[in-house]
């Protein structure tokens, strides 16, 4: 977990130069620390919980009924 | 901003590796074990299939060749239609990167690094993609140019290496061994790896000599068909079909059977590594595809910044995808050529759709020259 | 560029641009020559009367060729057959300029007249008149005697470049001699004022090329350049990369083939080493000699160099990879041997090899920085202590010494020197990976190594140029040399819309005998 938080600390400054450097509009900043943000909490929640659901298990849910009825 | 940087031949070599990559190295086991002595039959078939794909994605995108997908799918179909299914469309290359990494991750952790942890190898590998991605297109089809060379290379060493071990009174079975249930199976299975031809639609705007495009893909469907059927004749002539199909990785079981004057004992390690570096251009692509949509659906002026981020949510979607290889197997197994089906079907809505406006604009236009 | 530097800058430019006129007054100028020259005991001020005139003379002492001046200019000025009152001599000197040396330039800004004076020149004044006559009697003592230190070659020529700009345009100026050759002046240096001349092949370099290296020569603001290399961290395209962008080359013929090739050459006065841009990572694996042996001997050579290379790159690595993580790798006998040589030593490989890595770069560097005379002790000392008794104490293995010395003289085959230690930098973070993550680090240290040399360009052309992006045609001198008479193209990346370069008639060769 203290990884996880170093690890976007790291890539927070990073952007954050990048962004500065290229003088970008502050809806840029915006966006790119929201995603930063919530990649942050996806991937924090997968260490945390383990069992949490992924969007394999929802394919896995949509998908596997359709493909036993095809193959029969 | 100069788009069109990808040429051709670079275009060519690149989907030969994306096709050669995973279906050698990952899904020759399930492939064998599906279709037995049909499985070249499979391959051919599949790839015929990815070039008929192939076709109406290219149909699709000549018809606005220098616009971003993301940008003119709406035009097609109403915006509340279009942006879930771009959602839908980056989640899902985000995911099918996650899905590949996790079975590379799989891969080297049970072979290579028994006591390492899979999110160590996937971080490594995370970071490593964030950086490729960040540099665009451009020169990660440059990247494929290079190393198709090594990897051709090596393909040809390893067949020649191994051609003497093969027991070739085995290969009349490819003549009186058919079976059209496996036939099928193995097909329904396979025929989505080769419809991943569909990243086409979003690159097709940095392509040079748009026109020529067809005739790359049938030639590089025609190329990696030929070399992993090459490699699956080998496997079989090999290990024939029963163990071929209960060796998790046959490939590397075969590469280990390369003697070399007995001075190096096991090339493999050499043969994975430069077979790694198509998987990781594979992933990259449909990562920086990915993250390219996202990109474009904010109306950002580039994906730079979102790279490194989304590289993470991939490293965990890699690993919170399955809890064990079983897990992931027998879901891949199930149910994953139906969610690529459906993935490869969409851009057909497209097309049917913009058909039927364009032919109805047509008439209007045709009704308002009578009237 | 802020505001703030912007205004700077452009109050710099209208100090650099400032004008002094003071007149015809004698004593003025002299005043004002003293003053500027004050508290600098190589400037010499002279005042003398000819012809009822007075005159003054300045200039640097050990500049000057002060025995010509006196033999060519003020012995006639002196006589009084020279000219009959003051207004005749001032009107034969400035206005017909009748006097028996070339290239005089007439001025009457007195900045200018002492930025004559610095660089060399001679300026003489008279009571009178405000202009001043500037002779170019420039003449220092200069290294002589130039023979190749660095790229030495066992066939072909020996020459190299010297200290002096104007030599240095001169030897290549004799090798091509088409007035397609041009040499463009620029002056770089608020103090040194140092000239740098591009020098180009009209119709063969590609115009978009000499635009872009004057603009990013012409973008450097510095106090001072004392070598090409100020210049070169200056223009490089990504000043963040390990890898050299641009050639250095001590030889005129490298610079000669260069300009022949379309690519653009920047001298710098007072540095033999001019720069050679673009350049593309083969480059740096050709040696002068490969284009003066025979191509079949450079052809080898070539090909070895690239295996050499590689293990320069990973030899180290791939020992640590395989010691800790692959043992199986290795045929059981050698795996054996290696095991008994590591049986005393207490470290990890990976400790062991950045051990010695570092002691064979500290010694390295020692040899080249140590006077001659001492030179010879510290390579007994590095291979007594690092070759034998470091073995016997056990504190590293015999068989990471013979890595390391492989591994040395590897690094030491690849002709250009910057790439060498580029790569000899790049090593320590591989042993770093394959040390935590065996093959599979080292892979990915290479792959990484790998994308950042293909997204690499310098002056716009790709690093990798001709084999990603692939030209084909311009293969036939990056892995091989071709004999010369299947060069007939020039590299793609000249600008000439006529590639042929030669046409060579192929019935030379097998000519009939009988």
């Amino acid at each position: 977990m203290i990884l996880i938080i170093i690890g976007f600390l790291i890539i927070f400054g990073y952007e954050w130069t990048y962004l500065k450097s290229k003088k970008r509009k502050k809806r840029t900043y915006w966006i790119v620390f929201g995603i930063i943000g919530a990649s942050f909490i996806y991937c924090l929640s997968t260490v945390l919980f383990e069992h949490m659901p992924s969007p394999s298990d929802m394919i896995q849910f949509l998908f596997e009924p359709i493909q036993q009825k095809i193959l029969g | 901003m100069k788009t069109e940087q990808i040429t051709q031949n670079q275009l060519m070599l690149f989907f030969i590796l994306y096709y050669y990559s995973t279906l050698v190295g990952f899904a020759a086991s399930q492939l064998i074990y599906l279709s037995q002595y049909d499985s070249v039959l499979v391959i051919y078939i599949s790839g015929i299939a990815g070039v008929i794909l192939a076709y109406f994605v290219i149909k699709l995108a000549t018809r606005r060749p220098n616009e971003f997908f993301v940008h003119y799918g709406s035009e097609i179909l109403p915006k509340w239609i279009h942006i879930p299914i771009m959602v839908f469309f980056f989640v899902s290359f985000l995911q099918i990167s996650g899905i590949i990494l996790r079975e590379y991750e799989d891969f080297i952790v049970q072979t290579y690094l028994p006591r390492t942890p899979n999110w160590a190898v996937g971080c490594m590998f995370g970071m490593v993609v964030a950086v490729t991605a960040r540099l665009g297109f451009e020169n990660l089809f440059r990247i494929a140019q290079g190393l198709f060379y090594l990897v051709i290379l090596g393909n040809i060493g390893n067949a020649i290496f191994i051609g003497k071990e093969l027991q070739w009174d085995r290969w009349i079975a490819f003549v009186t061994n058919h079976s059209g249930q496996g036939i099928f199976i193995g097909s329904f299975q396979t025929v989505p790896t080769f419809g991943e031809v569909v990243i086409l639609l979003f690159i097709f705007p940095y392509l040079t000599q748009k026109h020529k495009t067809l005739k790359s893909i049938m030639w590089a469907t025609f190329f990696s068909a030929l070399f992993i059927g090459q490699n699956i004749i080998w496997l079989l002539l090999l290990f024939g079909p029963n163990l071929s199909s209960h060796l998790t990785y046959p490939m590397i079981e075969m590469i280990r059977y390369i003697r070399i004057a007995d001075f190096i004992q096991n090339l493999d390690h050499l043969l994975i590594s430069i077979w790694a570096t198509m998987v990781f251009l594979k992933v990259t692509v449909f990562f920086t595809i990915s993250v390219q949509i996202l990109a474009h659906l904010f109306h950002l002026k580039d994906h730079r910044p979102l790279t490194f981020s989304l590289a993470a949510v991939m490293v965990a979607l890699s690993i919170n995808t399955a809890s064990g290889t079983a897990e992931l197997t027998s879901f891949l197994y199930q149910a994953w050529a139906a969610f690529l089906y459906f993935l490869e079907f969409i851009p057909f809505l497209y097309l049917l759709v913009d058909t039927i406006k364009q032919s109805n604009k047509k008439n209007k236009i045709g009704n308002k020259l009578k009237t | 560029m802020s505001f703030f530097s912007k205004l700077k800058g452009l109050q710099q430019t209208q100090k650099e641009n400032k004008k002094v006129f003071l007149g015809a007054d004698f004593d003025v100028r002299m005043e004002w020559f003293k003053e500027t020259f004050q508290q600098s005991i190589d400037v010499t001020f002279h005042e003398l009367t000819a012809n009822q005139t007075r005159c003054g003379i300045v200039f640097l002492q050990c500049m000057v060729d002060q025995q010509t001046f006196d033999e060519q200019v003020l012995k006639y000025i002196v006589s009084p057959h020279f000219a009959s009152s003051p207004s005749e001599l001032i009107h034969k000197i400035l206005d017909l300029q009748a006097i028996s040396t070339m290239c005089t330039t007439i001025l009457s800004d007195m900045e200018e007249a002492a930025e004559y004076i610095l660089d060399g020149k001679i300026i003489v004044f008279f009571e009178g008149d405000s202009r001043m006559i500037a002779f170019p009697l420039t003449s220092f003592e200069k290294r002589t005697g130039s023979e190749t230190t660095n790229e030495n070659v066992i066939r072909g020529p020996r020459e190299a470049f010297l200290e002096d700009i104007h030599t240095n345009v001169t030897m290549v100026r004799r090798r091509i001699k088409s007035p397609a050759l041009k040499m463009e002046q620029l002056v770089i240096g608020k103090y040194t004022k140092t000239k740098v001349i591009i020098s180009y092949i009209e119709g063969l370099c590609r115009d978009d090329l000499i635009a872009e290296v004057k603009q990013r020569i012409n973008r450097i603001k510095i106090d001072g350049v004392l070598a090409s290399s100020y210049i070169e961290e200056c223009i490089d395209d990504r000043p963040l990369s390990p890898f050299p962008q641009s050639q250095k080359t001590e030889r005129p013929d490298v610079a000669a083939a260069a300009l022949l090739e379309g690519r653009v050459v920047i001298f710098v006065d007072g540095d033999p080493i001019p720069l050679i841009a673009p350049v593309n990572f083969y480059m740096f694996l050709q040696a002068a000699e490969d284009y003066y042996q025979r191509y079949f001997l450079t052809s080898f050579i070539r090909l070895l160099r690239y295996g050499w290379l590689i293990v320069s790159l990973t030899f180290p690595s791939f020992y640590i990879a395989i010691t800790t993580f692959h043992p199986e790798m290795i045929p059981t006998s050698l795996l054996l041997s290696v095991a008994a040589s590591r049986e005393n030593v207490p470290f990890p490989s990976i400790v062991e090899a950045l051990l010695m890595e570092l002691a064979f770069e500290g010694l390295r560097e020692a040899g080249i920085r140590t006077p001659k005379a001492v030179g010879q002790a510290i390579g007994i000392l590095g291979a007594i202590i690092i070759g034998q008794a470091a073995v016997q104490a056990g504190i590293v293995s015999a068989i990471m010494v013979i890595i390391v010395s492989i591994t040395g003289i590897a690094s030491f085959v690849i002709p250009g020197y910057d790439l060498g230690f580029s790569v000899r930098l790049l090593r320590f973070p591989l042993m770093f990976l394959a040390g935590t993550f065996g093959i599979f680090g080292l892979m990915i240290g290479v792959i990484l190594i790998y994308i950042h040399v293909v997204s690499l360009r310098s002056f716009g052309m790709p690093y990798l140029s001709p084999t990603a992006p692939l030209r084909t045609s311009d293969l036939k001198d990056i892995f091989i040399r071709a004999p010369w008479w299947k060069m007939q193209r020039r590299p793609s990346f000249s600008g000439s819309n006529d590639r042929s370069r030669s046409n060579i008639e192929k019935s030379i060769i097998g000519e009939d005998e009988d």
